[in-house]
């Protein structure tokens, strides 16, 4: 086995301030001699997922490939340009509709077609998101069933669910973004410090079984309250609880003492959350590791990243001088121009490109058992309209990166021309190994996968 | 106006005449409702204010006709009303500025609401939201991070701590924690704690004691535990029988009170009332609601519903363009958030004066950056000391529409939107449902040309030559035009982009030449005061108003027009309602 130098390749990774040095290489330490599987438990390692959602779509005319096929096949088109060092990994699915947007509320419609094929009723949405759908599958006894961060809390503001997240585990069942690199940070890692001489050991100890307690306390007095309750409410008061029972299994698994981490001494990020949302590189460089990390380590192996959100009114105003307006509102509604040139337009999605480009990069570079972790994850990478000017909902944006454990040949574009955009829900469910045969609701419901995706 | 057959329901209501007002007046449910309400105010500075006005403005009926003919007929007979259903018990959550209140009312320390998870603002506001929201996982985490913040802070200073616990720990004995959880833990759980809570929880004490080496440290675990309990941040109200029907128990009602009137949890004082069967009968409710409102913390009723009403959240999650903006800072916009509130509770609450007052209102409430913002002389204050002003009576800046704090809101970074304020108005302050723009719109307006500037009040008439998109913008735009005069933070302005700005607008079919002529038309307004008791009654509920409730909202909008529009009135009739202490069992 060629044991890879995983200190080597994390050192310097985290250019935002951060440092990081790896106390045990995970390799040594967390797999067989296979690479394949968790030494400890001989567990293969699943494949993993990311959504990685960008608001206010792509100028459809840039973005779409003109060619299908795989290989020399097919070009990347002018927006996929950034992602060129990674077309072998690179599965793009056009043509596909989002036929549950509705006139007028597209953008939340539009978040909730792509995500939950679910429609929206009142202010939410009416099912559960690709990713929880996966993580239900692959969550496993991974210490986070899911994270999800945000690079810019950018929003329109308005009431609906799916405006503020595109991770939801059911009706007004919100996942919403840490938007604080270092919030996120600690709380992914935080377990890992290790100050530890045997007092300070002994004390953190002894903190953690009056936490325990705590959390004794909790669930038990969770538990009475449910019993009073009707089925709904009961099941809102199990979702909490079954996250206080997550905590209560970190602080288990968690005795410094005697448990070798295999992420060793990370030091935390200094970068704070975007203030003035813009979106600046930094914030997403800063994400981009934090995720690529979160994987790496196995604290998760399902990830939503949102970009921006659904209609972010986010200002690049650090990409050009001309960009300084609201880009949902001014750039994308109102400039002039059609679906293949609208110039700020496809400034903005060139840059949302390259952003999405550095995680690639950075799952490329990271070792994940015998490969990396780019080979081994999924990336679904959509957003919440296909033109934003007029909220066209055909020729959706729908590109999955990575390979997902083989699962994925990439170097491909698929053609599905007015194609219900919730099959590729389905499909991605189907392709993560989720035992299920539809996907969404109402009329967003489709038992139909698209063929030829998965090998 | 097609479409939107749900909100006409109820606006039809608001055309009937006010014939029946004797008839309802003799309803219980109101006559529970004296007047009063007439102390002195005083502003959180300590400074007298008020100018004692508060003339009761007419009904304003001519201005909102639909024309359906329902209108003015004076032998029109009163309204046919489903009855009135009473709903399933609700588990709300506490929301985020509940459950900062709750704490600081317990251990004295303050979280930042901006660290735990958002509120759901489905159904607009936050207390309604709370009967449906689930908390994910990381909220969870917050709850927790949040409460063992808190009470650090608070043990930090052991000696307000043991002032607080009411005891000094002794090792080796739980009696004075127990103690604690029979007078705080009873707050914190609204209602006493049974004994297998009790005993829980001074177990985690125990413990925490056995492993941190005090009792006192045993005591910040317990409290930890306490203020981490589903029982303190979840609400369930489920009733309990009375006869052969469910009832809001009297420690639900006290919880229910609490938070209505509080924005927070019980005092003593009405968990004794809920103790001794007071709160069992709508009488007694009222009573009880009385005297909190004329609490200190009574102003919470209408600060806290004004907050949650205005949105003033948003405030907080909006950037502005530096280069624009220089003045936007943390500072200007609490200073927002506090002027809305502020005013609303001095105009509704401290004087009880007509609540369309504060659409045309003069009065603000600054601190140095507001003062500033408002052209005011900011001499004495800075960013956490306020005072309250009066505008001058003839200036361009009236009513609560014209505040910083609404303004900024509906704006981009760099613009103003009169599109998204009016569609504020006509949504929430009119409570009619402005259609769904048609699909596939182009937004794009004619090419610009830089060498003639247009206003944005001229790029929109441009933008509806098309009737497909004039018609909802006419429901919107008119009533956005007259703040045109404030831009994207809420600074006067007469001109955009070196051109006059024309202020002129509508409200409701009559003209407005600005800002401060929409305020004072709008006091006069029948819609407004009608929507607000809609959206009060959903508020105080924390459900959407249904048809069976449209019975009880008209004769609360009757009462409420009798009483010349004060929020004491409209609440003490919501408390004393079937709506407020009936409930259903929960569906299994």
């Amino acid at each position: 086995m060629k044991v890879l130098n995983r200190r080597t390749v994390l050192r310097g990774m985290l250019t935002t301030g951060a440092t990081v040095s790896i106390g045990l290489p995970l390799l040594e330490a967390m797999l067989n001699q296979n690479g394949t599987a968790l030494a400890q438990s001989d567990t293969p390692l699943s494949p993993l997922y990311a959504t990685w959602f960008f608001g206010n779509g792509t100028l459809p005319g840039l973005w779409k490939p003109s060619a299908t096929g795989a290989g020399s096949a097919w070009s990347l088109s002018p927006q996929l340009t950034p992602l060129a060092d990674f077309k072998s990994h690179l599965t793009v699915i056009s043509g596909l509709e989002g036929k549950l947007v509705i006139g007028g509320s597209e953008h939340p419609t539009g978040s909730a077609a792509a995500t939950t094929a679910s429609p929206v009723q009142g202010d939410t949405v009416m099912g559960p998101s690709i990713d929880q759908v996966v993580a239900d599958t692959i969550a496993g006894d991974a210490p986070f069933r899911s994270i999800e961060l945000g690079v810019t809390p950018a929003t329109p503001n308005g009431n609906p669910h799916s405006l503020h997240t595109v991770s939801h585990s059911g009706p007004n069942n919100r996942n919403d973004p840490e938007y604080d690199p270092r919030a996120a940070f600690a709380r992914l890692f935080d377990d890992f410090e290790q100050p530890m001489d045997d007092g300070a050991a002994l004390q953190a100890a002894a903190l953690a079984r009056a936490r325990g307690s705590v959390l004794d306390s909790v669930l038990k007095d969770g538990a009475r309250l449910q019993a009073s309750l009707g089925s709904a409410d009961r099941q809102r008061v199990e979702q909490h609880l079954e996250a206080i029972r997550a905590v209560e299994r970190r602080i288990d698994g968690m005795d410094p003492t005697t448990t070798p981490s295999a992420c060793g001494a990370l030091t935390a990020p200094t970068i704070g959350p975007d203030t003035a949302n813009e979106a600046p590189p930094e914030l997403n460089t800063a994400m981009a590791e934090i995720a690529a990390l979160a994987l790496a380590c196995e604290r998760t192996r399902v990830e939503t990243i949102i970009f921006t959100l659904p209609a972010a009114h986010v200002y690049y105003r650090h990409l050009a001088d001309n960009m300084n307006a609201d880009f949902h509102d001014t750039i994308c509604h109102t400039d002039a121009g059609d679906a293949s040139n609208q110039p700020r337009v496809d400034t903005g999605v060139q840059y949302t490109m390259r952003c999405l480009g550095e995680f690639l990069q950075i799952l490329s570079e990271t070792p994940h058992g015998a490969s990396t972790l780019l080979d081994e994850t999924l990336v679904y990478v959509t957003s919440d309209t296909a033109w934003g000017k007029v909220h066209d909902p055909k020729e959706w944006p729908v590109l999955l990166a990575g390979k997902a454990g083989g699962r994925l040949r990439g170097d491909e574009h698929h053609n599905f021309q007015n194609e219900d955009l919730s099959r590729v829900l389905l499909t991605i469910a189907q392709g993560m190994g989720c035992p299920i045969s539809e996907f969404g609701v109402g009329n967003g419901l489709t038992s139909s996968a698209l063929p030829g995706i998965f090998v | 106006m097609n479409g939107s057959s749900r909100t006409f329901t109820f606006l039809k209501l608001g055309l009937l005449p006010m014939l029946t007002l004797g008839l309802i007046a003799c309803d219980a449910s109101l006559g529970a409702a004296p007047p009063g309400g007439d102390k002195p105010a005083l502003g959180p500075d300590g400074q007298p204010i008020g100018d004692g006005d508060t003339t009761a403005p007419g009904d304003g009926d001519g201005v909102t006709g639909d024309g359906d003919g329902t209108g003015d007929g004076d032998t029109t007979p009163p309204p046919e009303f489903s009855p009135f259903e009473a709903q399933p018990g609700q588990l709300r959550r506490l929301t985020r500025t509940q459950f900062r209140n709750s704490i600081f009312d317990l251990v004295g320390t303050s979280i930042n609401i901006e660290l735990i998870e958002s509120d759901s603002h489905s159904g607009h506001f936050s207390t309604v939201g709370a009967s449906t929201v689930t908390t994910s996982p990381l909220g969870a985490e917050q709850y927790l991070a949040a409460v063992e913040t808190a009470v650090d802070e608070a043990f930090a200073d052991q000696a307000s701590w043991i002032a607080r616990l009411g005891c000094t720990p002794v090792d080796g004995d739980t009696s004075c924690f127990r103690s604690f959880l029979d007078s705080a833990g009873a707050r914190a759980f609204r209602r006493p704690l049974t004994t297998v809570e009790a005993d829980e929880l001074v177990a985690v004490a125990a413990t925490a004691e056995t492993e941190l080496g005090s009792a006192l440290e045993g005591t910040r675990w317990g409290t930890i535990a306490l203020l981490s309990s589903m029982h303190f941040l979840y609400r369930p109200e489920l009733g309990t029988l009375s006869g052969d029907a469910l009832r809001i128990s009297g420690y639900e009602m006290a919880t229910r009170l609490a938070f209505l009137i509080y924005n927070s949890i019980p005092d003593q004082a009405l968990l004794d009332d809920a103790a001794s069967g007071a709160l069992d009968t709508d009488a007694g409710i009222v009573t009880a609601a009385e005297r909190m409102l004329g609490t200190p913390r009574g102003r919470e009723a209408v600060a806290a519903f004004a907050e949650d009403y205005m949105r003033l959240d948003r405030i907080f999650g909006q950037p502005k363009d530096p280069g624009h903006y220089p003045a936007y800072s943390a500072g200007l916009k609490e200073g927002m958030r506090q002027d809305m509130r502020e005013v609303w509770a001095q105009i509704a609450h401290d004087e009880d004066a007509s609540v369309l007052d504060l659409f045309s209102t003069r009065r603000v409430y600054a601190n140095a950056e507001l003062a500033t913002l408002y052209g005011l002389d900011p001499t004495g204050l800075d960013s956490s000391t306020f005072a309250t002003f009066d505008l001058p009576a003839d200036g361009p800046r009236g009513g609560i529409l014209s505040k910083a704090g609404f303004l900024s809101q509906f704006a981009n970074q760099i613009e103003g939107s009169p599109t998204l304020r009016g569609k504020f108005i006509r949504e929430a302050v009119m409570c009619q449902d402005v259609p769904l723009p048609p699909p596939n719109v182009a937004l794009e307006l004619p090419e610009a040309n830089p060498d003639i500037p247009t206003t944005k009040r001229e790029r929109l008439a441009m933008h509806n030559t098309e009737d497909i998109c004039a018609h909802c913008h006419a429901m919107m735009d008119p009533l956005g035009f007259p703040l045109e005069q404030f831009d994207a933070i809420g600074q006067f302005r007469t001109t955009e982009l070196g051109l006059t700005i024309d202020p002129s607008g509508e409200f409701d079919g009559t003209p407005v030449a600005d800002a401060a002529n929409l305020g004072e038309v709008m006091n006069e307004s029948a819609t407004v005061a009608e929507c607000l008791v809609q959206k009060f009654y959903s508020y105080a509920l924390g459900r959407p108003a249904m048809p069976t409730d449209n019975g009880l909202i008209y004769e609360m909008g009757a009462g409420f027009e009798v009483s010349g529009h004060r929020m004491r009135q409209l609440i003490l009739a919501l408390v004393a309602s079937e709506a407020f202490s009936s409930v259903t069992p929960q569906p299994e």
